[in-house]
């Protein structure tokens, strides 16, 4: 069977900003497939929204080709070019009603009177904001979470071939923001969206997405399911831009097996997954804190000893902190309080769950 | 604030207030002397007036539509007069709110050029406008006319509208223009459909101004004035000339009841955008 | 606040915020937006440089002889006389109208009240845009012999003689300074808003006394919007027109009145061309001044 292809493709896009000569985007690559969410994730300035508002068509590249449905969409203007926009600010028209904005992209297609209101009701009810309570609402009565569903349905409604979302939660609470990320989640799945989402913020792009593609300075630095790239980062900006995360020392690299490399870490040998890097810098390890046991008792496996440094209760679990017999600090995270009985400063073994340990490179 | 700065309350206040009072009281003195005079019961402009009566706005009342209206043509310079002003508004508006659309919206070499340059009419004196204007006319063979008269007009009012254009469109979030052409609008689309009514209460304010401006211009209508276009302005000037008699002053009353107006419709129109920022 | 005032005065427009399109939009589409305005302003450069070509231009030859005969004229003295005259009347109206500008200011700066405000600022912005004629008709009723003034002046010195200020140089004066007064009040109160009330406090609990604070807070901190208010009034009066044409009479006269004589009724066009050009570079030299002092303008501009 053959794969169907990519909704949208973009072919090492560059953005180069004149007369800096900043380059915005660096030669990206980026597949989206049908019915797929991707993430593009990264801090401010890393050329996301750049990216964004290039496959939109409201900016062009300076190189490369963006193809929509296997077509080059280049020399297309923004309103040729069927690609759907949730801004982050939502841009939601002011002057205009609910039932008006939603319906204005249909009756940009010149659509009927009658297919727009039909239209408009079904996807006004489809983003929970019933039309008989909501359609004649102005953009001033609405709350934050409901002006983000009039959005969403203003882009859907045109039933676009790819969506675009320029972190348009951004301005929600917390709570709000995993509900409508939820919602927005069992939406796209419904309708069988392709969609990018453009978001700086992890746990968002976890939640939302397919794939997740990492950028950093205008290039993507890794991209992959959401959780491979959280347990298998290939650098150390990955690692931290996606949490919590150990970063350690080893005192020699031995031998490769496979991927696997076995190697000493405060004098007591464990092993890693070699992530691969071009690089001669100076190799680390790098785990979670999620995979590592303490114990306060000598185990078997549990090879390496240290100090109890801290420990605190935040919500749900513990943080604690121990300094190895090398002097480094390893980071954890428990259910149990590790320190159970005994005050800082104690003793304690700690175990790391191999299958989690990367080694990289600066 | 709730609390009293220190050494603004009291004495010092009050002397701020009386002193504030009194000036705004001198600075208003000719408006409101304007429309004391116009109610005298006098023949001359002799203070006080010697009685109250409506006598001199029965005689504008029949220069306009009564007997005299043949001969002292109120009317026809009344209306050649509003004829210009929204004409003058129209000319200013269509080459107003393109230029500031382009000038907030894009960034382009020589903007700050033509920035300037679009401030020149704002200090430019009216006396050389209106002379230059009648010279190359009269070199050009043309005849003076409407077209001459809108254009100066318009030229001086193009600041003014801009200013209220600009400040206007300076509110709209570019990317609701943005949000439209994604949602399928072309740009002149997305400009009628999304921008254009975001910023009515700017240009409706612009017009007004412009429009009142044109309605009292007068030396740029002095010298370019001709028989057939004769504006308010310079029949008042001629019939201050020939008799002055407090009926100027109950026509200058008219003008400036017609003036405050406006100035109150534009204050609405403006400080409801503004109330809402 | 945004006010009828922001879009109405100041002699410039608002400074423009750069737009965040860093992208080049095509020179085309700028220009064919720009084009109806560079038409009209496109008219006035056209005027300028016909007001320079007739300058040097032969009487009742203006467009093919060339003379430095105006510019000779000028130099005779009568003329100067009355540049000088011109522009001694409009600096007189700049400092009149900036000193007694400046309570007003302070009274819209401090009043509490948003109504007082707002009353201020109509009061302060009609003798800008009710029409200069018509107020100078109610000088001229405020200034005559059996006018208000003579008939107060009589009452007060007990005297019969009626003194009349009209066809003279305080006439004229009263008449600029009024006429001028929004230009002064604006951008003062633009330069006292962005004194915070904390520096009058600092210096007070520092032990200085009102006037002190005045003195040595206030006023050099208002100073640019101050300068900036004189320089628009100056600006403003030195092509003033309306007001001596009906308040000086055949007595008093400015520059603005002289180019009418000339070009009208003496048919010098160019004299007339001559006097003009001093108004434009007048003017432009006053627009100059104005960039370099006007407040926040810069500012806003890099902003």
């Amino acid at each position: 069977m053959q794969m169907p292809p990519p909704v949208l493709e973009l072919r090492n896009v560059s953005r180069i900003f004149a007369p800096s000569g900043f380059r915005a985007v660096d030669g990206i690559d980026l597949q989206v497939a049908p019915g797929e969410i991707v993430s593009i994730l990264g801090p401010s300035g890393c050329g996301k929204t750049t990216t964004l508002r290039m496959i939109a068509g409201l900016d062009n590249p300076t190189g490369g080709d963006v193809r929509i449905a296997n077509e080059s969409v280049l020399q297309k203007p923004p309103h040729l070019r069927k690609v759907g926009l949730v801004f982050q600010s939502l841009a939601i028209f002011p002057h205009m009603s609910v039932r008006q904005n939603v319906a204005f992209g249909l009756r940009m297609q010149r659509a009927s009177t009658a297919v727009i209101e039909d239209k408009v009701d079904r996807i006004l009810e489809l983003v929970q904001l019933p039309p008989a309570q909501f359609a004649s609402r102005q953009p001033e009565q609405l709350s934050g979470g409901q002006l983000q569903r009039v959005a969403l349905a203003r882009t859907l409604v045109t039933e676009p071939a790819l969506v675009l979302f320029d972190e348009p939660m951004a301005s929600l609470d917390r709570r709000l923001r995993d509900y409508m990320a939820v919602e927005l989640r069992a939406i796209q799945k419904k309708l069988g969206l392709a969609a990018v989402y453009v978001t700086h913020d992890q746990e968002t792009a976890s939640a939302m997405s397919d794939r997740i593609a990492i950028m950093d300075s205008g290039r993507i630095v890794q991209v992959g399911r959401p959780e491979d790239v959280y347990e298998r980062p290939d650098s150390r900006f990955v690692a931290e831009f996606l949490g919590d995360a150990n970063f350690l020392k080893p005192q020699a690299v031995g031998g490769r097996n496979g991927k696997r490399r076995s190697l000493q870490l405060s004098g007591v040998p464990i092993e890693a997954d070699d992530a691969g890097q071009q690089s001669n810098g100076e190799p680390f390890i790098m785990f979670r804190p999620e995979h590592v046991a303490i114990r306060a008792k000598q185990d078997k496996g549990a090879g390496l000893t240290g100090v109890l440094t801290g420990c605190q209760f935040s919500g749900g679990y513990y943080r604690w902190r121990v300094q190895l017999t090398d002097g480094q600090f390893v980071v954890g995270r428990t259910t149990a309080d590790p320190a159970r009985g005994e005050a800082n400063g104690g003793k304690v073994w700690l175990s790391i769950n191999p299958e989690h340990v990367r080694l990289l490179r600066q | 604030m709730k609390s009293i700065a220190i050494g603004r309350g009291g004495a010092e206040a009050a002397a701020i207030k009386l002193l504030t009072i009194i000036l705004l009281l001198v600075l208003l003195s000719p408006i409101v002397m304007v429309v004391a005079m116009s109610f005298t019961a006098g023949e001359t402009l002799q203070f006080p007036p010697p009685g109250l009566s409506l006598r001199w706005y029965a005689e504008i009342w029949s220069m306009l539509a009564g007997d005299d209206a043949g001969s002292s043509r109120l009317g026809e310079s009344l209306a050649m007069s509003l004829v210009i002003a929204a004409a003058a508004a129209l000319t200013c508006l269509a080459a107003g709110l393109p230029a500031s659309y382009a000038l907030v919206r894009f960034r382009f070499r020589g903007r700050g050029v033509i920035d300037e340059l679009l401030g020149l009419p704002v200090v430019f004196p009216t006396v050389v406008l209106g002379i230059a204007l009648l010279v190359l006319v009269s070199m050009s063979g043309l005849d003076l006319g409407l077209v001459p008269i809108v254009v100066a007009h318009a030229i001086i009012g193009l600041p003014f509208m801009m200013r209220n254009i600009i400040v206007a469109l300076q509110g709209t979030d570019p990317k609701l223009e943005e949000a439209a052409r994604t949602l399928g609008a072309s740009p002149v689309r997305a400009f009628f459909e999304v921008i254009l009514p975001l910023i009515r209460g700017g240009i409706a304010s612009g017009m007004l101004l412009v429009f009142i401006l044109s309605f009292n211009e007068f030396t740029l209508s002095y010298f370019l004035y001709t028989i057939d276009v004769f504006p308010l302005p310079i029949w008042l000037f001629q019939l201050g000339n020939t008799s002055f008699s407090p009926a100027i002053f109950a026509a200058s009353a008219l003008i400036v009841f017609l003036n405050i107006g406006v100035i109150l419709l534009v204050d609405t129109l403006v400080g409801n955008r503004g109330a809402a920022v | 606040m945004t006010s009828i005032a922001d879009n109405m005065i100041a002699a410039d427009l608002p400074a423009i915020r750069a737009s965040p399109k860093v992208q080049g939009a095509s020179q085309w589409k700028v220009a064919a937006l720009l084009f109806p305005a560079s038409l009209l302003i496109g008219l006035l450069l056209v005027c300028s440089l016909a007001v320079l070509r007739i300058s040097f231009g032969e009487r009742h030859a203006e467009w093919s002889e060339w003379s430095l005969g105006s510019y000779q004229a000028l130099l005779d003295g009568y003329y100067l006389r009355i540049l000088a005259d011109t522009i001694w009347l409009a600096l007189l109206s700049a400092v009149a109208t900036t000193m007694l500008s400046f309570p007003i200011a302070l009274f819209m700066t401090r009043t509490a009240s948003q109504a007082a405000r707002r009353l201020v600022l109509i009061c302060i912005l009609l003798p800008m845009l009710v029409s200069v004629l018509v107020q100078s008709f109610g000088w001229m009723a405020i200034l005559g012999p059996s006018g208000f003034l003579s008939q107060a002046l009589g009452f007060l010195t007990n005297s019969e003689r009626p003194v009349s200020l009209l066809f003279n140089r305080t006439g004229i004066l009263l008449g600029l300074i009024q006429t001028a007064a929004p230009l002064a009040v604006l951008p003062i109160v633009a330069s006292l808003r962005t004194i915070p009330i904390q520096l009058e406090e600092a210096a007070a609990v520092l032990g200085a006394s009102r006037w002190r604070v005045y003195r040595h807070i206030i006023l050099p901190l208002a100073w640019p919007g101050i300068a900036s208010g004189a320089i628009l009034v100056f600006g403003f009066n030195t092509g003033a027109f309306v007001v001596p044409l009906l308040l000086g009479g055949m007595k008093v006269t400015t520059i603005a009145v002289v180019i009418r004589d000339q070009m009208g009724a003496i048919l010098n066009w160019p004299m007339g061309a001559t006097l003009s050009l001093m108004l434009i570079l007048l003017a432009l030299g006053v627009q100059a001044m104005h960039r370099i002092i006007a407040p926040g303008r810069t500012a806003r501009r890099v902003g």
